[in-house]
């Protein structure tokens, strides 16, 4: 029994925090839609956007196409422009969201897959709420320049066929590059997705002194790729650093005890 | 004497209390240790925005009134620009919703203006200048999770641009431009 109180206790505490945590502005959960079906098929999953400001907003819907470049940066592209967009098969059933102050709207989205696509290529595409602005934010001044600042929220949709299911990371290449025009170094981690699902990771860099076994560990980095995708991880080292060392590259992939670790010895 | 025991009386009730207390809490722990549960923290994918402090009421003001404001670089630092909980690590892109500063049929180009992170804001991340345009430009890469992280940005329209035809010998007035802040998770 007292472990039951216990646990409503926990929870309780657990809640508050989460509930203060979030306490003011406007939210999305989650941030990221993954859809599973086969062609012909049509799947739905809700977002919830909660306003607990006391301004009302109005956001548009709009979608658009988006992919990673080797350095990790998101580009984005007109909706249905690239190979692998799933953007024509997504659809709200409002193409714009009234959210008054103090309230949450459950937004249905919904991904109808055609019946002619891949059963093996992930696809995906970016739906955005965009903020509308209203009269009442232009500022008052009369004279000079004025920036009216609007915000939006960005959720990845991603659609896996269900046979999908290997999931696998590879480290290619770990390499120095050295800045001509400062002394740093940094270290690139070259990983490919080598799986078919999408795969969030975590990379570390270890970096060790080979004569005196001194340890330098960086911050890790996270990332997350589509199949296929290439990515160059890139770490700063610490200035000054000089001598030969051991670096160890570790990738944890999210959901699975697997593990990917590289070893290079660089002469720095 | 009286006295005296009437305080060894209290000393005693309390030194039960305690006693009591403890005892209860010891019990407590035998008992969690006893028994097995399984307690599943289901954590939620969010994203928050606080407008903050939203540049008084969502807007940025540069004022060109004399000379001087023409032949000198303005930096509008905006503290708590936005202020983002994010339970997964995200990135912030950032846009002007057009190419102009428009004040009725009088324009400014909007790349007279750059963005930057100001050092005070605990968003983390890469981050560098950016001249604003259309296009959707990386203001902070890689930002780690958290919560109530502000970012506190800097506004800067450098001399070059000020001195220049973009804004010199343009009709007094006001000019204003949407700017639209993206968030997505990584």
């Amino acid at each position: 029994m007292r472990t039951y109180w216990h646990f409503i206790l926990v929870c309780f505490f657990f809640i508050s925090s989460l509930s203060s945590l979030f306490a003011q502005g406007i939210s999305m959960s989650p941030t990221r839609l993954f859809f599973y079906g086969n062609p012909g098929e049509t799947v739905s999953l809700p977002v919830v956007l909660s306003n607990s400001s006391n301004s009302d907003y109005v956001f548009d819907v709009n979608t658009k196409d988006w992919l990673r470049e080797e350095d990790g940066n998101k580009v984005y592209f007109e909706a249905g422009s690239l190979e692998n967009s799933n953007a024509a098969w997504v659809s709200t059933m409002e193409s714009s969201v009234s959210l008054p102050a103090k309230s949450n709207r459950e937004i249905v989205v919904t991904m109808t897959i055609p019946e002619d696509a891949s059963t093996t290529e992930v696809t995906n595409s970016m739906l955005f709420f965009t903020q509308i602005g209203k009269q009442e934010d232009f500022a008052e001044q009369q004279k000079g320049i004025g920036i009216i600042a609007l915000f939006e929220f960005g959720l990845h949709i991603y659609c896996t066929p269900p046979n999908n299911t290997t999931k696998s990371l590879d480290i290619v290449s770990m390499e120095e590059i050295s800045d001509e025009n400062t002394d740093s170094v940094k270290v690139a981690i070259g990983i490919e997705n080598d799986g078919n699902v999408v795969n969030d990771a975590q990379v570390e860099l270890e970096f060790t002194d080979t004569d005196s076994g001194e340890d330098i560990v960086l911050n890790p980095i996270n990332i997350s790729m589509l199949p296929g995708a290439k990515q160059k991880v890139v770490f700063q080292l610490p200035p000054g650093i000089k001598g030969s060392y051991l670096g160890v590259a570790i990738v944890k992939m999210a959901g699975t005890n697997d593990l990917r670790v590289g070893e290079k010895t660089f002469e720095l | 004497m009286q006295t005296t025991l009437k305080y060894c009386r209290k000393k005693r009730a309390t030194n039960i209390v305690a006693a009591l207390t403890m005892l209860l809490f010891g019990v407590s722990k035998v008992a969690a240790q006893k028994a097995t549960t399984t307690i599943n923290l289901i954590l939620a994918d969010v994203i928050a925005i606080e407008p903050g402090s939203a540049a008084k009421g969502g807007t940025v003001d540069f004022h060109y009134e004399n000379a001087s404001d023409y032949n000198s670089e303005q930096t509008a630092t905006i503290p708590n620009s936005l202020i983002i909980t994010f339970t997964h690590p995200f990135d912030l892109k950032v846009k002007a919703n057009g190419a102009y500063f428009e004040n009725g049929a009088h324009q400014i180009p909007v790349n007279v203006l750059t963005i930057s992170r100001n050092e005070t804001s605990k968003i983390t991340g890469n981050s560098k200048p950016i001249v604003l345009s259309t296009e959707d430009q990386v203001l902070v890469s890689g930002a780690d999770s958290g919560s109530k992280l502000n970012l506190d940005l800097d506004y800067t329209i450098p001399q070059a641009k000020s001195s220049s035809p973009d804004m010199l010998g343009k009709p007094e007035g006001k000019y204003t431009q949407k700017v639209t802040y993206t968030v997505s998770a990584l």
